[in-house]
């Protein structure tokens, strides 16, 4: 991350979701993701959407979670059940050069059964074309961070104009390079799990904020990239 | 007279509203955008099982 964000000028950290429960991790069991928070804020992500596994922690712990980030954690589509509200911001919009790029989120069906029957999951398909018709009368770039699956990205990008980029998860698909969907114009990207990859897209926006040029890769963290000082003392303090 | 000085408002109205902005809007430069990304990590900050 250090290396891109000092070769790049403007660059973007986002996450797809399935992030915050501790699973089997004991570090991440006993601070119930708090670990996971701090350090993606150490990091600097500029944003996470939620998958099914994240509502794991229960609404009220992960409503903490969502305090202590000091990024934004989307869903466009889960609404606390018998309301019309929705559990978490729907989009954010960041400013990069004389453009401006909505994020919107949008979270699996099976996030649902995962809350517990606390919340309700709003079809994606139509949450994405309110928030993006929405969206498009301030941003120029849209990207949808995703955790639908790759499939399922793909017939977003057919079925909702002006979407410039999907930054995936769930499927757990390593799209190495990203997928360029040429009907729809949009970069599909998703990356894999557990840490073990890490993507970069690349874009080329022109003045009109559509994509004019593409690439990425995969890259795969192993051994060769040696612990990062300020993550390895950050950790060290749990121990 | 007082057509001068309606014509002269006007002239001054047009001159405002262009120092406002209210012509074309200026172009966006184009831009290289980097997207690093992740997910499905399940607690990255421990080695998985």
């Amino acid at each position: 991350m250090k290396q891109e964000r000092e070769a790049s000028e403007n660059v973007l950290l986002l996450d797809g979701g399935n992030t915050l429960f501790p699973g089997d991790r004991p570090l991440v069991q006993q601070t119930q993701g708090q670990v996971i928070v701090e350090a993606m804020n150490l990091l600097g992500y500029d944003a996470l959407v939620l998958g099914d596994q994240d509502l794991w922690l229960g609404l009220d712990v992960l409503r903490q979670r969502m305090e202590e980030a000091e990024f934004p954690i989307l869903s466009a589509n889960v609404v606390i059940q018998g309301t019309d509200q929705l559990l978490a911001t729907p989009y954010v919009i960041k400013e990069i050069g004389d453009h401006k790029a909505a994020i919107i989120g949008l979270t699996n069906q099976e996030a649902a059964n995962a809350a517990g029957g606390a919340v309700v999951v709003r079809n994606p398909l139509e949450a994405l074309k309110d928030y993006a018709a929405q969206v498009s009368e301030e941003a120029d770039v849209i990207i949808v961070l995703s955790h639908l699956g790759a499939e399922m990205d793909l017939q977003l990008a057919g079925e909702v104009q002006g979407i410039d980029l999907i930054v995936g998860g769930y499927s757990r698909d390593v799209l190495d390079p990203p997928l360029w969907d040429e009907p729809s114009s949009t970069v599909i990207a998703q990356v894999g799990y557990q840490g073990q990859q890490i993507g970069v897209v690349s874009l080329e926006i022109d003045s009109q904020g559509k994509v004019a040029g593409h690439g990425g890769q995969v890259v795969v963290l192993t051994e060769e990239f040696a612990d990062d000082p300020e993550m390895r003392a950050f950790l060290d303090q749990y121990e | 007279m007082r057509r001068i000085k309606l014509v002269a408002l006007v002239a001054l109205a047009v001159v405002g509203l262009a120092f406002l902005g209210c012509g074309s809007p200026t172009p966006k430069r184009p831009l290289e955008l980097t997207v690093l990304h992740t997910n499905d990590t399940l607690g990255f900050t421990e080695p998985c099982g």
